[in-house]
């Protein structure tokens, strides 16, 4: 590799943008401007707002038998106005007067017997009129309350502090925070997660233009027969999206702290708020910025690789930040704490990283604790960064990539259903239909469960999924004019497939239940799933149980997953990796984050067996034998058992035996199936 | 020098819609003398022409150029070549001069060589009037000289151009032609695709004629005239021998 043509390619990139005087303006400059202008302009109106609201005058009405001093205490109150009415709380929903003072019928009485009376402030805390009207009114309602207990206390000779046996000072007065760490609670992580969309979105643009737009605009070809080799065409334009990434990132980064802790010193009335960064954070975070950006910078140039015009590259922006958007948000979710596990999450490591090094200013105890999670976030995210840069490479050797072909626009005839022999679903429409029927599932369910079957839900519910599913996959390979027997693997197995899946099926309860337990996957608790499973085993004879709770799922999700999602994948990447991204895919589908390292252990096994026979019933077998022993468990075991018995029950021993079965399992269909390593037909994916 | 033996390209091979797009080619071209590839849209020249260039690896066959062989010695190949692709195109915010520049520097010139030979192939291609304004103001002839400029830049014994004066004015045209033409007095190996008869007519000392990935027939224009059949002239050739392969 030639340093110097590297540094060809970066300095020609960067020219090309800095000629771009219109997007750098727009992506560069104007939201730097923009911050200011939006966010102080925004603030100062809603505190004018506020302010006009605290001077307006709202209306209220008077009901019951209200003591006179009350009346005159509240009619004394600034801001507020008395109004005679028939009907208050017609009124008050008619917004004619903001607030209703009503006292309990035997108001007087109570308060004479040195009682305590019932006062009601009716209001609308919908309204801003109203919640004001009541906090004038609360004010009001305390001087006469105060009065009264004055002059009780008087009659009996008490003081104050009789009443009052223990002090406890105002928030203000006893927060140890600084103001800098309040001001870091506010604005820190919001501008923690926000430097993230900044840096997606900076990193995109240039990305796009500089091979999306090189091959748009016919340079693309040329440059690869230049002697400059493909890792260097990409590590120099790597470089360029990552410069420009960086300095949108500090950009936006400087003009939001600044207008951040303009807004903090006019938000803080009591002089108690400041938001600033020192310059030791400052260069911490600028640390573990430079892989955070290298990271985006490298997955956006895959994306602007894979795409065949700017356009279709455009496209991608959405799901990189539908992906990167959740994991920034970690850091405005209340009571998250960074722990070396999330730390060595990539992107959410580094948003809780800035948020904590902005918190920990001026606390050294608190810097000591946030300082030794610097190194594991920096090299997870360098991690990230060197394989996204690595995909970026790897996309760009592949002469398919490259040339794909001119775009194939889609249209609704296309639907038409023409059998095509062999076709296959793409791997668009691997990920699509998991997530549509998750979706179909989640609205039909809304639409046909009462609110009381959510805690015992019916029989039938249970198999609305999986017809779901199986809805699912039929649409999807009439639709899609695929071919039946290829995409589900409808092929007769022989008999030692059959028997590895009866392995596989008898060993994986105890050896997933075991493994993901001595492994530490799961915590202790097994709620959700454990409790829906047991009541509907309760309610239900075994031949019930049998087929909606074993046979059912197994047919569903191994159609939906080792057919249409494993096969869809497989045509694009190798058969592990296909295996691998199917079970993580099959894990997450559950929805139960407790349970996604033991349903993902399980797909790997019956992903195995899937691409290994090429035919969708040895997973099947093992798949129900897999949930009818966890059922045929629950219901001898008796309640409570379940949770307990899929993931803590199992002792070592078993777990072994079990992990000996499968093992022997996939010995045996490895051996046996004389498919060789391409075990799935041949492929042509559709989008 | 340009050797091509069996030269093969399947694409999507051992799928549905496999496509055999280029079917066992042969031919030679030789210093000095400019060799055309004749042939409908879809024929096989644009990716015969991509894989002597580097871009496609060849399924089958063997290629050599200038005495390098393509699959084995991708890198001294490219130094070797100069590759006007069919769909070329200029950096809209680079100058012709600048794109020139940046081409010669990737080949490894530098200093007052490059300037030199920048300078040099502007003048060849009368493309100084417009060298230093932005390739995005220019129209679509001076843009394909700004494209062969950097093409040449380096001054390649070898020569692939792919469709060269397709889509250009005649004024344009005639003087890519007399470029070609340069190029060839200069000892210089051409390789060149087109679909226009009068162009392979006028240019070509030998041309292939390709139909569906394969040679139907080859040699000088008289040559090919007789293999089909005596033809009167090279359209007629043309297409008696598409219709040959038709029937």
């Amino acid at each position: 590799m030639s340093g110097r043509r590297v540094l060809l390619v970066l300095r020609k990139e960067v020219r090309e943008a800095l000629r771009d005087r219109r997007t750098l303006f727009v992506t560069l400059v104007l939201p730097i401007l923009l911050y200011p202008t939006l966010m102080i302009g925004l603030g100062t109106v809603s505190a004018r707002q506020q302010g006009k609201l605290r001077e307006q005058v709202q209306a209220y009405a008077l009901a019951g038998p209200l003591p006179e001093a009350l009346r005159r205490s509240l009619a004394e109150a600034k801001g507020l106005r008395a109004v005679e009415t028939g009907d208050p709380e017609k009124a008050l929903r008619a917004r004619e007067v903001r607030l209703v003072v009503r006292a309990a019928p035997d108001f007087p009485e109570v308060l004479e017997k040195g009682g305590s009376a019932r006062l009601e402030l009716l209001h609308d805390s919908a309204d801003e009129a109203s919640a004001e009207a009541r906090r004038k009114a609360l004010d009001a309602v305390e001087k006469y309350r105060e009065a009264v207990l004055q002059e009780r206390l008087a009659r009996a000779g008490l003081a104050r502090a009789y009443v009052q046996p223990v002090d406890v000072p105002s928030s203000a007065a006893t927060d140890i925070a600084s103001a800098t760490r309040r001001g870091a609670h506010v604005f820190g992580r919001l501008l923690s997660f926000m430097l993230v969309v900044m840096m997606v979105t900076g990193a995109f643009t240039p990305a796009v233009d500089t091979v999306a737009g090189e091959k748009e605009r016919g340079t693309m070809e040329t440059l690869l027969v230049c002697p400059a080799t493909r890792l260097e065409v990409v590590l120099g334009k790597f470089l360029s999206v990552f410069a420009v990434s960086i300095a949108t990132a500090l950009g936006n980064l400087l003009s939001m702290g600044l207008t951040f802790g303009q807004l903090a010193s006019s938000l803080g009335v009591r002089g108690k708020i400041d938001f600033q960064v020192d310059a030791g954070t400052a260069v911490t975070i600028f640390l573990v910025l430079l892989p955070l950006a290298a990271l985006f910078s490298a997955l956006a140039l895959a994306f602007s690789t894979l795409a065949r015009s700017t356009k279709e590259a455009q496209t991608y922006l959405t799901p990189l930040l539908l992906v990167s958007m959740p994991l920034s948000m970690v850091s405005v979710i209340p009571n998250i704490e960074l722990t070396p596990g999330l730390a060595s999450v990539p992107v959410s490591g580094a948003v809780l990283l800035f948020r904590d090094l902005m918190l920990a200013q001026g606390e050294p105890a608190l810097l000591a604790k946030v300082l030794p999670l610097v190194p594991v976030v920096l090299g997870t995210t360098a991690l990230a960064a060197g394989l996204a840069i690595r995909w970026a490479v790897w996309m760009f050797e592949r002469e398919e990539v490259l040339f794909r072909d001119p775009g194939v626009t889609f249209h609704w005839r296309d639907l038409r259903p023409v059998r095509r022999r062999g076709a296959l679903p793409g791997p668009g429409a691997a990920f699509f239909l998991p997530a549509a029927t998750l979706a179909a599932t989640f609205f039909l369910a809304r639409a046909l469960l009462r609110p009381e079957d959510l805690s015992s839900p019916p029989a039938w519910s249970v198999a609305l999924q999986q017809g779901v599913m199986i809805a699912a996959v039929a649409a999807g390979i009439a639709l899609g004019g695929l071919d039946l027997r290829a995409t589900l693997g409808l092929r007769v197995p022989g008999a030692f497939p059959l028997a590895g899946a009866l392995l596989i099926g008898c060993g994986a309860p105890a050896a997933t239940s075991w493994l993901v337990r001595a492994l530490g996957l799961v915590p202790e608790s097994d709620a959700g799933t454990g409790a829906m499973i047991e009541s509907l085993v309760r309610g239900l004879g075994a031949p019930a149980l049998v087929l909606l709770l074993a046979v059912l799922p197994a047919l569903a999700e191994e159609a939906l997953f080792r057919g249409w999602v494993l096969r869809g994948l497989r045509s694009q990447m190798s058969g592990p990796a296909a295996i691998l991204l199917s079970s993580v895919m099959f894990g997450a589908f559950h929805l139960e984050p407790e349970r996604i390292a033991f349903t993902a252990a399980l797909g790997l096994a019956l992903g195995f067996l899937a691409l290994r026979t090429g035919s969708l019933w040895p997973g099947v077998l093992a798949h129900a034998l897999n949930n009818g022993i966890l059922v045929a468990l629950a219901k001898t075991a008796g309640p409570g058992s379940f949770g307990g018995t899929l993931v803590g029950g199992t002792s070592a021993g078993l777990g072994v035996a079990g992990l000996a079965a499968v093992a022997a399992g996939v010995a045996l269909v490895g051996v046996s199936s004389g498919h060789g390593r391409r075990s799935s037909p041949p492929l042509s994916p559709v989008s | 020098m340009v050797i091509v033996e069996g030269l093969t390209k399947v694409f999507r091979e051992g799928r549905p819609g496999e496509v055999r797009a280029v079917d066992g080619v042969s031919f030679e071209a030789r210093p000095g003398e400019v060799f055309g590839l004749l042939g409908p849209n879809g024929a096989g020249k644009t990716t015969t022409l991509r894989m002597l260039s580097t871009v496609l690896r060849p399924t089958a066959g063997r290629l050599s150029i200038d005495g390098v062989d393509v699959a084995a010695r991708p890198d001294e190949v490219r130094r070797r070549i100069g590759f006007l692709s069919g769909a070329t195109g200029v950096y809209d915010r680079l100058t012709p001069r600048e794109q020139a520049r940046y081409y010669g520097e990737l080949h490894g010139l530098r200093g007052e060589d490059l300037e030199r030979r920048v300078a040099w192939t502007l003048r060849l291609l009368q493309a100084e009037e417009f060298a230093d304004r932005p390739c995005g103001t220019l129209s679509s002839g001076q843009k394909q000289k700004a494209s062969l400029a950097r093409t040449v830049v380096h001054d390649p014994p070898v020569l692939i151009l792919d469709e060269p004066t397709a889509s250009l004015d005649v004024l344009v045209a005639r003087s890519v032609t007399e470029f070609i033409r340069a190029a060839r007095a200069a000892g210089r190996t051409v390789l060149l695709s087109t679909h226009d008869m009068g162009e392979a007519e006028r240019l070509c000392d030998r041309l292939a004629v390709i139909h569906r990935g394969r040679v139907r027939a080859m040699g000088t224009v008289a040559e090919v005239r007789a293999a089909a059949g005596d033809a009167p002239d090279l359209e007629a050739a043309f297409f008696r021998l598409m219709d040959g392969d038709a029937a």
